[in-house]
């Protein structure tokens, strides 16, 4: 049978060779290890061996021609033996009958049958519109958006990553960004019309390309909610994707000058709440190091109340302990129990949605209130609100299992304790997240906070700054409600509703006395939590309330 | 426990290891008749025999291949160089071959055998004479690197390297040979790999080997007088490096000067440095600093030798630097 | 007319050498389709030199070579799909692919490499002769490098301390005329790499490489003299290549002519028809047959190695130190689940008497006697 002699690679970064000239013709004798041709590679001249005995049959690539590795280049077999076209060679050679112009270069189709792809048109996602730029999911709860304002106009050279326009949405007002260079050909949605996730808003014209290609038809308004589903769906939080929570950084609580510390003493002050920037430095250049943060420590500096992460409280035995601060755990995902799966249905057919329990406590809040006053006293601004979050965080890192969020058919398990803040807002509400809240001071939720509501209300926050945790803080308590219940916000787990702090009539120890009361009402997702475990939790946040000192452990 | 100088900790080593396994040689210029050009061989001619105390050519590559070809072959050679400025000439051997033949065959070899001898500065002997080399062995995989400070540790070490079933490198001292030390009798065994707290402190982490550590030492109690709490970590082994004590100790302490006699750029130090800051970051409070030989060639004139080497005063200069107790 | 050899060697030797050049023309050919990679020194040519070497010695003789290593471990019996897998860069391969061509080891069949540095297996020889001397085993060494490797110092240093010990090690030195693309008349003052020898006072001869029965009757001599503690032998294997240095080498340095004439004298044919002609009553047929075997042996090395897997990258962390009881692998153990009996063995250091002089004492205390001096 007729065998191939092939292109070899005579050099690592070879690709095709040219013969230069046959050493054998056809019809002659050749024994194994005979040159037989001579290739021009992109390196040198070098010679094709031959690895059979036999006869030189046929000669596929002529002299001056160029040839791709590993396709033919003549066949070896017996005397007078013929080469069968089909099945000697998976894709023949080329006849020399047919222009030997046209042979040359398509010697690489012995390679492989798609060797070129056709030429394509530029994938884009508009066909003959040119680059169509979509409106985009900006939060996870995103169906729709409303253009506030272009950025640009029709003609306007862009470029990838500009702002093109201001879209509105359920959270925050946001810019829409280019990723493609090229000129806004054309706005298809107007300022003040809505788009849903996924839908054209305007189209580009690559570079280069001719503008104004083909009119677009019919450019939908306002397209229906039910169009483009299937585009909009990355950013749908699909039950079954459970996805990380990748977040960015939380902003640093100030925004100061550098400040130098070394690396130790950063890490002692985190873990005491100690503001480094009251610590006066002795090290070169005015470096704050362990010795200074320990003096400031001794004199009591530490204003916020320390973080319960001192070695001491690994005493504490069942508590979990806090982490050191700068790493953040990502979320544990844990298939749900059949149980569990269970009790979510059945509390699901009875209660539709996110079937909630209510749980309610009354808290004396002398104390707490009192750490209030001291904070003033030192000139330090902390709410009661501000010591109600610590309180929950602490709480919550203490219950596991109530840091927890339902996604699809698995439970994500907090390994970081982040609590939202309801702020009430021109036309709504919105929740941002103090991230690491057991982890931070009084003073750092402090300013956060008020940064966050602040952000909140000018609709400034990003999406990241107002996803994720597990449980969040209302209260309603500065409009004198007393008590109240909250719905909860998925996919977190529970909301403790907080009412005011009232001088009530209480009994103890058989008088009665008045006290500073506060009532709490906990929201939870029967799905994952349940009522014991909720109560546990209420008992431990009435217990850090009426007792804050133990928030120091 | 008996004094010995770290030359007869050696020797006693030598000798140990030689009459408990035959397949233990010693080659090497001058080890034989002469009875070592440090004295180190001192008898052993006598004791073993000229097929097992031999008298090489100066021929280091030749002599280093012949030895690590024995080893292929299940012998263990001790090959001795008169310097390691020398073995310069039988880097290919001990890179290329020694280093090598285990993962060249796939597992098939090993290759045990020690190669010994002074590195560091002699003593007004100039540049070609006076390098502390360890650094380039130690940045070879397939190689073990050790450079014990002590009479104890050397004799305690070898007995190790001669044990190891690998190619280790031991650097002694030209000006270590005489230091003297307490060395326990018989059967006293330093594993490789391990560092040692010489001197337990709480201010700074002191990390050193060889030679350095005496000076290491003195800076040390010098500092103890001011109230400063030394901590002197001798790494003994510079490959595999003991990095858990080296963390053990900086964790503690918080702040750490190396010393090393060889020069700053890729050195020992520059690893340790790395180490302790990727590992260890958080734990310091002041950068780590290092105590290095000057970045020239060693000089003859005496005044210029001692301006080039590490000494106690610099070591203090430089844990000063890192408690930030300049001029105080 | 009785042969002064027996069929079986001389069919072995043809089959053997028919085995090499068959195996280093797929592994030349696997090269150019991108099976092996790195660089690739083929043996075509030099066949001779191996096989009537290997013939002549104990096949528990050492051996070493550089790197145009694929021909010895073959003439000593290897595994060829294994090395093809070696090559391959395959986890089969003898050194689990971490080696490649230039570093072939077998120590099952007491192959002991080869050596990437010209010149630098040459103080090994010495040194795996110096253990056998001083454990008192009659094996020889035999140790092959390259025209080249002559001018390096080890050369030198290690024949200097061969002949002063009076090792029992052959030094084949494989002249194919070149050192990568320079003819070793241009670089080397004495050409002639035997006559080296006399500057140790050494024996030195060349022998004809391109014919195995002279390269047989030469390496019998000099393992005899070896094995008799007359010391070590330098012998000049004049032989050619009929490839470039390695697959990546037009070698353009040599004319065409030169290489034409020389592939006259194939030691491979040559062989053939020195047995055809010794009444053994052998054909042509009988010769082919060998060559269809050992063709087929050769496919299904090739076969074997690009079915092997490549080594897991667990491997990365292994066989770089041996770790405390860490046993040494066995190739064909490990690839072919083979028993391997003839590992060597070594005495341990109690049963080991070494009884070596080697400087005897009484001669050295009469010269120092002699010369005035008290030690």
């Amino acid at each position: 049978m007729a065998t191939p002699i092939q292109m070899p690679s005579l050099s690592p970064t070879m690709k095709e060779g040219k013969i230069v000239k046959w050493l054998k013709k056809v019809g002659d004798k050749i024994a194994s290890g005979d040159a037989i041709a001579e290739v021009e590679t992109d390196k040198s001249n070098l010679e094709v061996e031959a690895y059979d005995d036999g006869f030189l049959l046929e000669i596929s690539v002529p002299e001056g021609e160029v040839a791709t590795v590993g396709a033919p280049i003549g066949y070896l077999g017996a005397k007078g033996e013929k080469v069968s076209g089909g099945a000697a060679a998976p894709a023949a050679a080329p006849q020399k009958t047919e222009a030997p112009k046209a042979a040359a270069p398509s010697a690489p189709k012995a390679e492989a049958p798609a060797a070129k792809p056709p030429a394509q048109a530029p994938a884009a996602t508009g066909s003959g519109e040119g680059i169509a730029i979509l409106m985009p999911s900006l939060s996870p709860t995103m169906k729709e958006g409303k253009i506030i304002k272009w950025l640009k106009k029709a003609g306007d050279k862009v470029s990838s990553g500009d702002a093109i326009a201001e879209v509105e949405t359920d959270k925050s007002n946001l810019e829409v960004e280019a990723y493609d260079d090229g000129t806004l050909a054309r706005i298809v949605v107007n300022e003040g019309d809505m788009a849903t996730v996924g839908a054209p808003i305007a189209f580009l014209t690559p570079k280069g390309a001719k503008a104004g290609a083909t009119a677009p038809a019919a450019a939908p308004k306002a397209p229906a909610p039910q169009q483009a589903p299937a585009a909009a769906a990355p950013s749908a939080p699909a039950g079954a994707q459970v996805v990380p929570l990748r977040r960015e950084a939380a902003p640093a609580a100030s925004g100061g000058g550098r400040l130098r510390a070394s690396p130790l003493a950063k890490r002692i002050a985190q873990e005491r709440g100690l503001d480094l920037a009251q610590v006066r430095g002795t090290g070169p250049l005015g470096r704050v190091v362990k010795r200074d943060v320990e003096q400031a420590l001794g004199q009591g500096l530490a204003k916020a109340p320390a973080q319960a992460a001192a070695p001491q409280a690994k005493k504490a035995g069942a508590q979990p302990e806090a982490r050191a601060f700068g790493t953040r755990p990502e979320p544990q995902a844990v298939p749900m129990s059949s149980m569990r799966k269970v009790i979510g249905q059945r509390m699901s057919e009875v209660k539709p949605g996110v079937p909630h329990f209510y749980l309610t406590v009354e808290v004396e809040m002398e104390a707490a209130v009192k750490i209030r006053e001291e904070a003033k006293a030192l000139d330090v601004k902390v709410s009661v609100n501000d010591i109600i979050v610590k309180a929950a965080a602490i709480a919550l890192r203490r219950s596991p299992k109530m840091n927890v969020s339902l996604q699809g058919d698995q439970v994500l398990h907090y390994g970081t304790v982040d609590v939202g803040i309801a702020v009430a807002i021109e036309d709504g509400l919105i929740t941002p997240i103090i991230r690491d809240a057991d982890l931070k001071g009084l003073q750092t939720i402090s300013a956060e906070s008020r940064d966050m509501a602040e952000r909140a209300r000018k609709r400034a926050l990003k999406p990241a700054e107002y996803t994720g945790g597990s449980l969040t803080v209302s209260n309603l308590g500065m409009y004198g409600i007393d008590q109240f219940i909250a719905v909860i916000n998925p996919p977190q787990s529970a909301i403790l509703a907080v009412g005011a702090v009232a001088e009530k009539a209480v009994a103890r120890d058989g008088q009665v006395v008045v006290r500073k009361v506060m009532t709490v009402t906990l929201s939870g997702d029967h799905r994952v939590i349940d009522g014991a475990t909720g109560a546990e939790y209420l008992r431990e946040l009435k217990g850090l309330l009426e007792h804050p000192t133990r928030l120091l452990f | 426990m008996p004094e010995l100088m770290y030359r007869e900790a050696l020797n006693q080593a030598l000798a140990e290891e030689m009459e408990r396994d035959a397949n233990v040689f010693l080659i090497g210029e001058e080890v034989g008749r002469y009875n070592g050009a440090f004295k180190v061989s001192q008898g052993l001619l006598d004791k073993f025999g000229s097929a097992r105390i031999i008298d090489a050519p100066i021929s280091e590559l030749g002599f280093t291949g012949l030895s690590v070809g024995a080893a292929a072959v299940g012998l263990r050679p001790v090959v001795e160089m008169m310097t390691w400025n020398f073995a310069i000439l039988a880097m290919d051997q001990i890179v290329n071959n020694a280093a090598k033949l285990r993962h060249m065959s796939g597992g098939q070899l090993r290759c045990p055998i020690v190669f010994r001898g002074p590195g560091g500065a002699g003593g007004r002997l100039s540049s070609q004479h006076s390098q502390s080399l360890e650094a380039n062995y130690a940045h070879f995989p397939g190689l073990k690197v050790i450079a014990p400070a002590t009479p104890a540790d050397a004799k305690g070490m070898l007995k190790s390297a001669i044990r190891d079933e690998n190619p280790v490198i031991m650097f002694e001292g030209e000006r270590l040979y005489a230091l003297k030390g307490e060395v326990p009798e018989g059967e006293h065994i330093v594993p490789l790999g391990v560092a040692d707290v010489k001197r337990e402190g709480t201010d700074v982490t002191l990390i050193t080997w060889s030679r350095m550590y005496y000076f290491c030492m003195e800076a040390a109690e010098a500092l103890e007088k001011e109230g400063i709490s030394v901590e002197v970590l001798d790494l003994r082994t510079l490959r595999p490096l003991d990095e858990e004590a080296i963390l053990k100790s900086v964790r503690k302490t918080n702040r750490a000067v190396i010393c090393e006699e060889g020069w700053a750029l890729a050195g020992i130090g520059a690893s340790v440095v790395d180490l302790i800051q990727s590992q260890a970051f958080d734990e310091l409070d002041a950068p780590v600093v290092r105590v290095t030989g000057l970045d020239v060639n060693m000089s003859y004139a005496a005044n210029l030798e001692n301006a080039t080497q590490p000494d106690a005063p610099k070591i203090i200069a430089a844990i000063k630097k890192v408690l930030y107790r300049e001029g105080a | 007319m009785a042969s002064a050899y027996s069929k079986d060697l001389l069919l072995t030797m043809y089959r053997k050498m028919y085995l090499l050049r068959r195996f280093e023309e797929r592994a030349g050919q696997q090269y150019t389709l991108g099976k092996i990679a790195g660089f690739c020194h083929l043996y075509i040519g030099q066949e001779a030199v191996a096989v009537g070497c290997n013939e002549a010695i104990r096949p528990d003789d050492y051996m070493l070579s550089a790197y145009r290593d694929h021909g010895q471990p073959l003439a000593r019996g290897s595994d060829a799909g294994m090395i093809m897998a070696e090559l391959f860069g395959r986890g089969s391969g003898y050194s689990k692919g971490k080696g490649g061509s230039m570093h072939i080891f077998d120590i099952e069949h007491h192959f002991y490499g080869g050596y990437g540095i010209v010149g630098g297996q040459i103080p090994l020889a010495a040194g795996m002769a110096f253990a056998a001397r001083y454990r008192n085993e009659d094996r020889v060494t035999v140790c092959f490098f390259g025209d080249a490797a002559a001018n390096q110092g080890a050369f030198h240093e290690t024949f200097n301390m061969a002949q002063k010990w009076k090792l029992p090690v052959i030094y084949i030195c494989e002249n194919n005329r070149y050192g990568m693309g320079t003819a070793i008349a241009r670089t080397s003052a004495v050409p002639e790499i035997h006559k080296r020898a006399s500057a140790y006072g050494m024996r030195g001869e060349a022998v004809d490489g391109m014919d195995a029965l002279k390269m047989y009757e030469a390496v019998k001599d000099a393992a005899a003299y070896c094995r008799a503690g007359k010391g070590p032998v330098l012998m000049e294997a004049n032989t050619y290549r009929f490839r470039g240095h390695s697959m990546a080498d037009p070698a353009n340095y040599r004319s065409k002519q030169e290489v034409e004439d020389e592939r006259r004298n194939d030691p491979i044919p040559k062989l053939r028809e020195y047995a055809l002609k010794q009444g053994f009553g052998l054909t042509d047929a009988d010769f082919e047959s060998i060559e269809e075997e050992e063709k087929r042996t050769v496919d299904a090395a090739v076969k074997f190695a690009d079915e092997s897997p490549e080594p897991s990258v667990e491997e990365l962390w292994r066989d770089t130190i041996v770790e405390p009881g860490e046993e040494d692998v066995r190739p064909r153990e490990r690839v072919l689940g083979v028993k391997v009996t003839n590992w060597p063995k070594y005495p341990s250091g109690q049963e080991l008497k070494v009884t070596w002089d080697l400087e005897p004492r009484a001669e050295a205390e009469a010269a120092d006697k002699k010369a005035g001096l008290s030690r």
